[in-house]
């Protein structure tokens, strides 16, 4: 039997985000949400949903941002360096500032984000 | 964690009694190297586990056994990050045609991302405990990202979450075309079961919809069906007592 299309209809002109498959997979999210925390118990079906929202959002803000430091050297290669330095200049981004230089080293992240965010909690 | 139920032992530095398939030499001060291909790889650590957890009782009673140290971070790569597909995509979204994303770029911003999700819940996580609630609403991960500086993503978010809802309610309300209860049956209340990618294709824009599929359905049934509908061929009388499976039985 057939269906209407998948997305006929659902072109909304406001948001860039569609009602449609979310971009990034709500079980992963939630299984991430479980991770920060120990006491991190239960999770509403609606939060992973907007995390998947919001975290298109914050890529996009960080590669945006990344892209900017890219021009400024007039390349067109964006490089970890890029993200770096577009993470060091934005407060909003200051907890990321231990993941980005720690990554020379490669290391998995010894750090827990919970002891991250003591750092930046003010 | 579900599926690493074990996950906090340490897998890598418990000798097993027994020499089965996996022999896993223990060092002093280092780490033991297990001879098989397969334990030796990160990403194998659910099998560790699975082997550790069963030689437990073993394990207490052999001395070589160390004190408890804390385990390398061994997690699965693809279990605490956002798949770097789909990462990678919404990055070439925002980027011109022209640019290109280093790898160690894409994996940054991956990480990124997981440490952006755990920064949020846990602040949302602590405002549900000083309110003494036990799950972390959506309410509360849009207030923890206010909180947190990330302003400018309290509005979309939070008319994304009631486009959302909407969506919901009307994809459950009675009123709807029969047409979505063939839908209906896939979904879950929340639409997080597997097959979620079709879930939200016919909710919203109910005001789009309604016609477009009504109309598309009477045609189809009327068509289609031959004399399997209820109804027969009027299609008119088809909608109430519409069964899209009617012609299957």
């Amino acid at each position: 039997m057939r269906q209407a299309g998948a997305y006929s209809g659902l072109v909304s002109a406001s948001m860039s985000g569609r009602m449609g498959p979310h971009s990034l997979p709500l079980a992963r999210i939630k299984k991430i949400m479980k991770k920060s925390g120990d006491d991190v118990k239960m999770i509403s079906g609606e939060a992973p949903i907007v995390f998947s929202k919001a975290c298109e959002l914050f890529i996009q803000e960080l590669t945006k941002r990344s892209w900017m430091v890219t021009m400024q050297g007039k390349r067109r290669t964006l490089h970890k360096e890029d993200v770096a330095s577009a993470v060091i200049a934005t407060d909003i981004f200051d907890f990321l500032v231990n993941l980005v230089s720690d990554e020379s080293s490669n290391d998995n992240l010894a750090e827990t984000p919970s002891e991250e965010m003591e750092t930046f909690r003010s | 964690m579900e599926r690493q139920a074990g996950f906090n032992n340490y897998p890598n530095k418990l000798p097993r009694p027994s020499s089965s398939d996996l022999v896993i030499h223990p060092r002093n001060g280092s780490n033991p190297v297990a001879t098989t291909p397969a334990a030796s790889s990160l990403n194998t650590v659910i099998n560790n586990n699975n082997i550790t957890n069963k030689n437990n009782n073993n394990n207490n009673s052999i001395g070589q056994q160390k004190a408890p140290q804390p385990p390398p971070c061994v997690i699965r790569e693809q279990d605490q990050y956002m798949p770097i597909a789909n990462v990678i995509r919404i990055m070439r979204r925002i980027l011109p045609p022209h640019a290109k994303i280093s790898d160690d770029a894409k994996e940054t911003v991956q990480e990124c991302v997981s440490e952006y999700i755990s920064f949020i819940t846990g602040e949302a996580n602590e405002r549900c405990h000083r309110e003494q609630r036990k799950t972390i609403t959506a309410e509360d991960v849009i207030w923890a990202m206010g909180k947190l500086g990330f302003d400018n993503y309290v509005e979309p978010l939070t008319l994304f979450l009631s486009r959302y809802r909407e969506s919901e309610t009307d994809r459950t309300s009675t009123h709807k075309e029969p047409i979505l209860r063939h839908g209906m049956m896939d979904y879950g209340p929340m639409g997080l079961s597997g097959p979620y990618g079709p879930v939200f294709n016919m909710g919203p824009q109910q005001g789009f919809f309604d016609p477009m599929i009504g109309g598309y359905f009477r045609d189809g049934s009327g068509s289609g069906s031959g004399s399997g509908s209820t109804g027969g061929s009027s299609s008119q009388a088809n909608l109430p007592a519409f069964d899209p499976f009617s012609q299957f039985k």
